[in-house]
């Protein structure tokens, strides 16, 4: 498998489950608990408390249906051999190689075998689930395996986790499988005293020592496991040759490969020593890429016993086995081939051939395996693979959707392969379907052609006296693939069009109040909502995609505490006709479309256009230094104003035009101009350069929430250069934002002794702006020094160079960064120190604004001169060409402490709170922050929904914050994320009261069950106009259970489920809808809801 | 063609270059009650135009006007002086009380005839657009007294001043008298208001 393939599926678990949670508990193994030396407890033997209860048909044969009619001899063992590790041998007479297993010949009928459910990832850790998940999903599995004739898998390990021992002699004892043990030397990444290093460097004699230790622990944790075949080196590491060292760097481009090439095999050869010292029983062999590097790894890995390689060569391998024999003089093995059964040309699952293609490759193995007369090295191979993986293509977004987008393009495979476009379908190189999890993450298999065809293909004994080149060649041409296109497989196969989503909510709403100052909300009311969203999907040509999604409504509630929400469009308007009659009006937009897509990828361009929908992410690590393209998520809290964002469309070129991107759209982001905006991006070696450019169109009409207000329609260039060493980056990048601007008018104030206007103690400016002040320079340095990482940037923006948010993680997830505004100049710099489980990590941040705030100074009309004195109130952002918000003079100070046991699944990744996978981590952070002045005017909107800006903005005022963030796995499916914080913070608007708030909110999750929840004391309510006018409540408390049908994630809110949510809040005169009581003056307001939901979503 | 001292010096000399302007200048008060109204565009001081701060004659449109000083003009600013205040309050601040005032303002200025005799009749359509907009986009405002207390419904107010320049009150607006038997503007239905396609956003 070429680079980006990978291979992490198989990885993860190793990575994982070394440094589980769940390992003392979930694998017997490192729990302490007593097990058996190797295999499953017997049965009847004592349980201790807690430990998973072994299954109750252990050993149980299949059912006869499910048997093979007859296991071919050359494939699996006869009589599983209990007492002790098999011998394995590498056997080679004049006839040619054989692999010996307990002294009889055996081809290796292998599978590259993991487990990974729909919607999952890299990350999954299946081998940290309970025994009896385990046994169900190895069970499903094995049993067709078996039927399969399969008699090995490939499984990834470490010298701390992957596989437990037990496992491997469970598979082997039941269903006669054995096990290949594949440590992946590195290839993607090590933990290095505590820091994920990526990629490794072969020369450095700390990992190299470091990769001996787990070899060695590695060796001894396996090497009497009854059912282990092979230990197997790496995976297509002379694929990932690019680390830099001192070593490598002195040396002539040209050189460079061979060396990196040659601290590689070198360890490899050096393990592969060390493992012959520590297990006489059990071969090495290495899964290369191709044949990279043949002259090296002769010279390099001597004795090494098998070679193992990663071939995608189409139907024919061709001279491989030649070469090998002829270079290294070794018996050759697939560690990895086959092809995907997804058809680029035609856009279609294409079963046949990938039939055809394996049928053709393992016909080959035949013919040039042991006594036939032709090269006679080959011992077998694994196939790649043996289920869809449906999270391949981008790795991280998008796990529940099986892509069709093919990622690398390979000529060997001439059925759909078309000059300069990608043919190899990352997730569907399965032999089988994968169906929806259950609870556990079981699914259901669907075998393809494929399958059936090697199932039949592998009852040929390669080492029977009479398998002879004819014999083989007559076997093989009697299979035909579409004999076996096996139809229920279609269940998991593109379709032309489906039906995306169904989804059905039915709320009910009861509340109630005291002390508000709408009178109906004082009363128990009761209401209910429907809603309904029905999408279709239509695939019409290969690459291209559209979406539609419609939402209809049913009856809207009138009563929800919580007034903004995405149905509340369709309350009804009442109006009085002539007659002096009230007439409803049933609300608008009653009927309206959701979101919409539309995708064309091409081989010279990526389309993308969204209307709403899942949202984009930011340029930030491709160039756009300056953060002019922010993300969009966090499709709730668009849809609750019911706005039509994002919506545009965003090009990204190939080929020639590989680096271009170009986004166009009315409003790409929420409260963004029409623009339109180009990147274009490269690297060279070391070096990275991007231009960027953002025009916008017009100016946009004034959304309906304040975070949200559109900047004044603008102009933005940015260059940007980077250099990336080994352990230095360095940043530099220009900016000129607002250029429109010149010749605008702004006042400054400067502080005065003496006559000042208006006797405020200033001297008030007239100034205009210039093209200097539309400039910006930012600069940042980087340093990598594990386990210390260290950071060091400053910047200078003139009065209207604005940028965006800087929206990029720098070594860790720290919140205090310099503001994305113009006029400012700002340093900050930061340390983050890696020792055992926790990260220290200490920032600090000074920023000046080059203009500082306007002080509000009342206006004055003298009425005896006639003379008016004009007053000086905050900038703001709807009058003004530059203001003082983020911007603001700050020296802040922050301290980020993290405690992570696993950092694979590191703390600060965005779904961090999804995939993390230790039994506990946290993250500690304290900000404080000095404020010596107040800010320029926030804009909000009124009850009106008009745009007004305040006269003047909260205080100077010194504010800090301390929030912990927990995620605690009490087991592998009951999981609690709980915040709790504790900080100071001030209104947008000019209320000068310092609010200090306090609570803890977070969700808990055992199974399909959920619990939401939140207890607030003296904190903002839920929209952003409290936080505009400081409306605050004493107490607000949110419970919400509900109960799914599959376990609900985090970031996909919508499931088929049905629960009841409670809310309740105190009220008292900094909240909003208060009245206070004459007779009781210090009695709280509350108002309440009980909401029950039934939610159905496909 | 250029050494890399010669680039670098032009670079430095353009950024100086562009970099220095003119001086700035101090804030000093100015004088309002000598201003001469001159008509403009016919929906200044109409909501929701906000034409008013691109008029050069309007002095206060870089400024904001507060709500004390604004009542401060509008007793002793002079007609157009206040109108250009009220005007400029209005495009900022959009409620109907600024909206109000605007068109008293241009009511005055139309009675008083301080303005140019063939503008006279337009400054009496923009008075009377001025009240209309009182009832089509703010129609519940009130105004309160110094104390703060409510004291009349703008729309009352606007209605009456309609009759009073002699023009046509649009929309539904019928004038009933409350409980106290003061007269009381209501509308009795919001069709002809959207029929109009009024535009107040």
């Amino acid at each position: 498998m070429r680079i980006t393939v990978a291979m992490l599926f198989l990885l993860w678990p190793a990575l994982a489950t070394a440094q589980q949670f769940g390992e003392e508990t979930r694998v017997p193994t490192e729990s302490g608990l007593p097990e058996p030396p190797e295999g499953p407890p017997p049965p009847g033997a004592p349980r201790p408390p807690g430990a998973p209860a072994p299954p109750t048909d252990d050993f149980a044969p299949p059912p006869a249906s499910a048997r093979p009619a007859a296991p071919p001899p050359g494939s699996a063992p006869t009589t599983a051999k209990t007492d002790g590790p098999n011998v394995v041998k590498v056997h080679k007479d004049e006839r040619g190689y054989q692999l010996l297993i307990d002294g009889k010949p055996t081809m290796v009928f292998g599978m590259n075998w993991g487990y990974k459910p729909i919607g999952e990832n890299y990350t999954y850790d299946f081998w940290g689930k309970p025994d009896e998940v385990i046994i169900e999903a190895l069970d499903n599995e094995m049993t067709l395996l078996k039927d399969m004739h399969v008699n090995v898998i490939r499984q990834y390990v470490n010298a701390l986790g992957g596989i437990p021992p037990r496992w491997i002699t469970y598979i082997y004892e039941k269903y006669g499988i054995y096990t290949v043990i594949n440590h992946d030397m590195g290839r993607y990444g090590m933990n290095i005293d505590g820091v994920w290093v990526n990629p490794v460097d072969y020369s450095d004699e700390r990992f190299r020592a470091l990769m001996k230790e787990q070899v060695t622990e590695l060796v001894a944790r396996y090497k009497d496991t009854p059912g282990l075949l092979m230990w197997l080196l790496g995976n297509e590491n002379n694929y990932g040759l690019y680390w830099k060292s001192s070593e490598i760097e002195d040396l002539p481009e040209a050189k460079q490969g061979d060396a990196r090439a040659t601290f590689l095999y070198s360890l490899f050869g050096e393990v592969t020593d060390l493992i012959h010292s520590l297990d006489e029983n059990h071969p090495v062999s290495m899964a290369n890429g191709d044949l990279g590097f043949l002259e090296v790894i002769k010279k390099e890995c001597p004795n090494i016993d098998v070679f193992g390689s990663n071939v995608y060569r189409g139907a024919s391998s061709r001279d491989i086995f030649e070469r090998v024999e002829k270079e290294l003089g070794l018996p050759f093995m697939y560690t990895e081939f086959g092809s995907d059964a997804f058809n680029a040309k035609t856009g279609r699952e294409d079963q046949i051939a990938q039939a055809q293609y394996l049928r053709s490759l393992w016909q080959e193995i035949y013919e040039q395996s042991y006594g036939k007369g032709r090269v006679d090295n080959a011992i077998g191979g694994l196939i790649f693979e043996w289920s869809d993986e449906w999270w391949k293509y981008k790795q991280e977004v998008n796990l529940d959707k099986h892509d069709t987008t093919a990622s690398w393009a390979n000529d060997a495979y001439p059925h759909d392969f078309v000059e300069g476009e990608n043919n190899m379908n990352e997730e569907w190189f399965g032999i089988a379907a994968i169906g929806k999890p259950n609870v556990d993450g079981i699914y259901k298999v669907y075998p393809r052609a494929a399958y059936y065809l090697l199932q039949e293909a592998f009852t040929l004994d390669p080492y029977a006296p009479d398998t002879s080149i004819e014999k083989i060649r007559q076997h093989f041409g009697r299979l035909g693939p579409r004999s076996y296109n096996d139809t229920e497989s279609k269940i998991a196969q593109l379709e032309w069009a489906r039906v995306s989503r169904l989804r059905i909510d039915f709320d009910t709403f009861t509340t109630g109040g005291r002390q508000l100052n709408e009178p109906l909300r004082n009363e128990t009311r009761f209401d209910h909502t429907e809603s309904f969203y029905f999408g279709v999907e239509v695939k019409p040509f290969s690459g291209v995609r559209a979406e539609v999604v419609v939402n209809a409504l049913g009856n809207v509630a009138l009563n929800p505490i919580n007034e903004i929400f995405y149905e509340n469009r369709g309350i009804p308007v009442g109006i009085t006709d002539v007659e002096g009659e009230v007439r409803d009006l049933s609300g608008f937009n009653r009927f309206q479309v959701y979101e919409a897509a539309f995708d064309w990828d091409s081989k010279y361009f990526l389309l993308e256009s969204f209307f709403r929908g899942e949202g984009h992410y930011h340029w930030g690590y491709e160039g756009d230094f300056f953060g002019l393209y922010p993300e969009v998520h966090q499709q709730y809290d668009i849809d609750i104003y019911n706005a039509n964002v994002p919506l545009g469309v965003v090009f990204s070129g190939k080929k020639k035009v590989d680096g271009l991107k170009v986004a166009y759209g009315p409003e790409l982001w929420w409260g963004a101009n029409p623009t339109v905006m180009a990147k274009y991006y490269r690297i060279f070696g070391d070096f990275k350069f991007a231009v960027m450019h953002q025009e916008d169109i017009a100016q946009q009409a004034p959304g309906i929430a304040s975070s949200v207000i559109p900047q004044p329609k603008s102009r933005k260039s940015t260059l940007y250069f980077g250099y990336a060493s080994r352990r230095i980056t360095l940043e530099l990048g220009g900016i000129t934002a607002r250029s429109n601007f010149i010749g605008d008018a702004y006042q400054t104030a400067r502080q005065a002794d003496g006559p000042t206007y208006l006797d405020s103690g200033y001297y008030i400016r007239n100034n205009t702006v210039r093209f200097a002040d539309t400039l910006g320079a930012k600069a940042k340095l980087t340093l990598n020094a594990a386990p210390f990482f260290w950071y060091v940037q400053g910047g200078y923006r003139g009065l209207v160079s604005d940028g965006g948010a800087d929206q990029t993680m720098t070594i860790t997830g720290w919140s205090l960064k310099e503001s994305g505004q113009g006029n400012h100049w700002a340093v900050s710099s930061g340390l983050g120190y890696y020792v055992g489980k926790f990260m220290l990590g200490p920032n600090v941040l000074v920023q000046r604004p080059l203009e500082g705030p306007l002080p509000f100074i009342p206006d004055l009309f003298d009425a005896d001169t006639g003379t008016y004195y004009p007053g000086v109130q905050g900038r703001n952002q709807l009058q003004d060409p530059f203001w003082v918000r983020s911007n603001r003079e700050t020296y802040g100070f922050e301290l980020l402490v993290g405690f992570d046991p696993t950092p694979a699944t590191p703390l600060w990744a965005w779904d961090n709170l999804e995939r993390e996978d230790a039994r506990f981590s946290a993250a500690l952070d304290f900000v404080y922050k000095i404020l010596p002045t107040a800010q320029d005017a926030a804009v909000a909107i009124n009850q009106d929904l008009i745009l007004f800006a305040f006269l003047t903005s909260a205080p100077a005022r010194n504010l800090w914050d301390v929030s912990l963030r927990t995620v605690t796995n009490f087991t592998y499916k009951m999981r609690l994320v709980n915040w709790i914080y504790v900080g100071q913070g001030q209104a947008n608007g000019d209320s000068v009261r310092t609010v200090t708030r306090f609570g803890t909110y977070g969700w808990f999750k055992y199974g399909t069950f959920t619990i939401n929840y939140f207890l607030k004391f003296d904190d903002w309510g839920p929209y952003d106009y409290y936080k505009d006018f400081n409306l605050t409540f004493p107490l607000q408390v949110m419970l919400d259970f509900s109960y799914a049908v599959e376990p609900q994630k985090m970031y996909a809110p919508a499931s088929t489920r049905f629960g009841v949510r409670g809310q309740f809040r105190n009220l008292d005169q900094f909240s909003g809808r208060y009245l206070i009581d004459p007779q009781d003056p210090g009695r709280k307001g509350r108002e309440w809801e009980v909401k029950t939901y039934v939610q159905f979503v496909y | 063609m250029f050494s890399l001292y010669t680039k670098f010096s032009l670079l430095g000399l353009v950024l100086v270059a562009v970099a220095c302007g003119d001086d700035p200048e101090y804030e000093f008060g100015f004088n309002i009650t000598g201003i001469e109204f001159e008509f403009f565009k016919p929906t200044e001081g109409i909501h929701p135009s906000k034409v008013t701060l691109q008029n050069p004659r309007n002095p206060f449109r870089e400024f904001g006007v507060s709500d004390d000083t604004k009542f401060d003009i509008l007793a002793n600013g002079g007609n157009a002086g206040a109108f250009y205040a009220w005007a400029t309050v209005l495009a900022t601040i959009p409620i109907g009380e600024n909206q109000f005032f605007t068109a008293i303002k241009l009511r005055d200025i139309y009675r008083a005839n301080e303005v140019a005799e063939e503008d006279r009749e337009t400054v009496r359509q923009m008075a009377i657009a001025g009240f209309q907009t009182v009832l089509d986009c703010f129609p519940e405002s009130v105004l309160f007294d110094a104390t703060g207390t409510f004291s009349f419904r703008f729309a009352t107010l606007a209605y009456l001043e309609i009759l009073d320049l002699g023009g046509v009150v649009q929309g539904d607006w019928i004038l009933v008298e409350d409980s106290l038997g003061n007269p009381t503007a209501i509308e009795s239905t919001r069709i002809d208001t959207l029929n109009r396609d009024v535009q107040c956003f």
